[in-house]
């Protein structure tokens, strides 16, 4: 049996900012727990990678600190937030949502998995320096006795191309 | 007798990204209701005026929002934040006393039931005495009318040493009759 999680990019959001000096989202996020990647094309550290599990509520407090700060449309230009959804699958069970909370963990067979610090730790791996987090970027060990599979499944937000990695049971990854 | 409420610009913070990637202040705020003036000289919108009744809670989140989308140190450079110590007092002869404002801007004037907003003060203040047009604050920006029916005196007084006023000026004072609006 094998222990399947997969990360899928649901939006790609950006920030604006209007003629009467409103802060706005291209969107409105989900009220839901959801990972999420912010890319600042502008810096040489160009990843964040974060969670919440109210995620509308996390990226309403972000824009009183954009309106607070006031940075320029030149400046909100560079950035964009990708939201992540997370699922999981235990063998042959259907694909089913696991929404992350607000350290990162989700339940997945019965654990408390932190499919944040996978996505950080795989990011990582691809990114290199590039990511601004500053805890969860060591190596990540499989939790269970299966085999772990993550799939990422981005065919909206360009950041990644689709991608799978296996982990062993107990296995660590990146495997030194 | 008059409602008089002092403004002390008490301490002025900057945003620095150490050498680790952190984001931190350059000087430590203490906790407590301030209101604050954030500068941001990168936009023609360059000032917001905000109130809460902790300061050091209100920063600390703000500063995990910088760092998450990542501003530079350049970005960075262009804002000043400015906490501001409130003090009243309603008999002339007697001692200024902290009044520290709520989350709502608001404090407690003893001789009245309707509470001052002294961020809408402060607003009012800067779009019509600083020449300040145009802010980032999106509500209490239509004027300040004094609800008192005693005339409210208020000072603007400049601890950072910033020059916050021009000319080297360090305090200055405006007053409202009672039913009076500004503008």
């Amino acid at each position: 049996m094998k222990i399947r999680v997969t990360y899928e990019v649901t939006d790609k959001i950006t920030v604006q900012l209007t003629n009467y000096g409103l802060y706005k989202y291209s969107k409105s996020f989900p009220k839901a727990g959801r990972l999420y990647i912010i890319e600042n094309q502008a810096t040489k550290r160009t990843y964040y990678i974060g969670t919440s599990q109210d995620i509308k509520e996390r990226f309403n407090s972000r824009i009183r600190s954009m309106t607070e700060f006031g940075f320029s449309d030149n400046q909100l230009i560079s950035i964009s937030i990708y939201v992540i959804q997370v699922y999981s699958k235990i063998g042959r069970q259907l694909l089913k949502p696991a929404p992350p909370n607000d350290s990162g963990k989700s339940t997945v067979y019965r654990i408390r998995l932190d499919v944040e610090k996978l996505l950080i730790v795989t990011a990582t791996k691809f990114f290199g320096q590039n990511v601004r987090n500053a805890n969860k970027f060591d190596s990540f060990k499989n939790p269970y006795d299966q085999e772990l599979v993550w799939e990422f499944n981005d065919t909206k937000g360009h950041l990644f191309s689709t991608h799978k990695w296996k982990l062993p049971g107990k296995g660590k990854f990146p495997d030194k | 007798m008059p409602v008089e409420v002092k403004f002390t610009y008490a301490k002025a913070f900057g945003v620095k990204i150490t050498n680790y990637g952190g984001y931190a202040y350059d000087s430590n705020f203490s906790s407590g209701g301030r209101l604050y003036v954030i500068y941001n000289n990168s936009t023609n919108r360059k000032v917001y005026i905000g109130t809460t009744s902790d300061v050091e809670k209100r920063f600390k989140n703000r500063l995990r929002g910088l760092r998450e989308f990542g501003f530079s140190q350049s970005e960075l450079n262009a804002i000043l934040i400015m906490v501001i110590k409130l003090e009243k007092r309603e008999m002339s002869n007697s001692n200024f006393n902290p009044s520290p404002p709520s989350d709502k801007g608001l404090i407690n004037v003893n001789c009245s039931n309707v509470k001052l907003d002294v961020e809408k003060l402060l607003i009012a203040t800067y779009m019509n005495k600083l020449g300040i047009t145009l802010v980032r604050n999106t509500t209490k920006t239509l004027g300040f009318r004094n609800d008192f029916t005693q005339k409210l005196i208020w000072s603007l007084i400049d601890e950072t040493g910033r020059n916050l006023f021009g000319n080297g000026v360090k305090e200055v004072t405006y007053s409202l009759n009672s039913g009076e609006l500004l503008p």
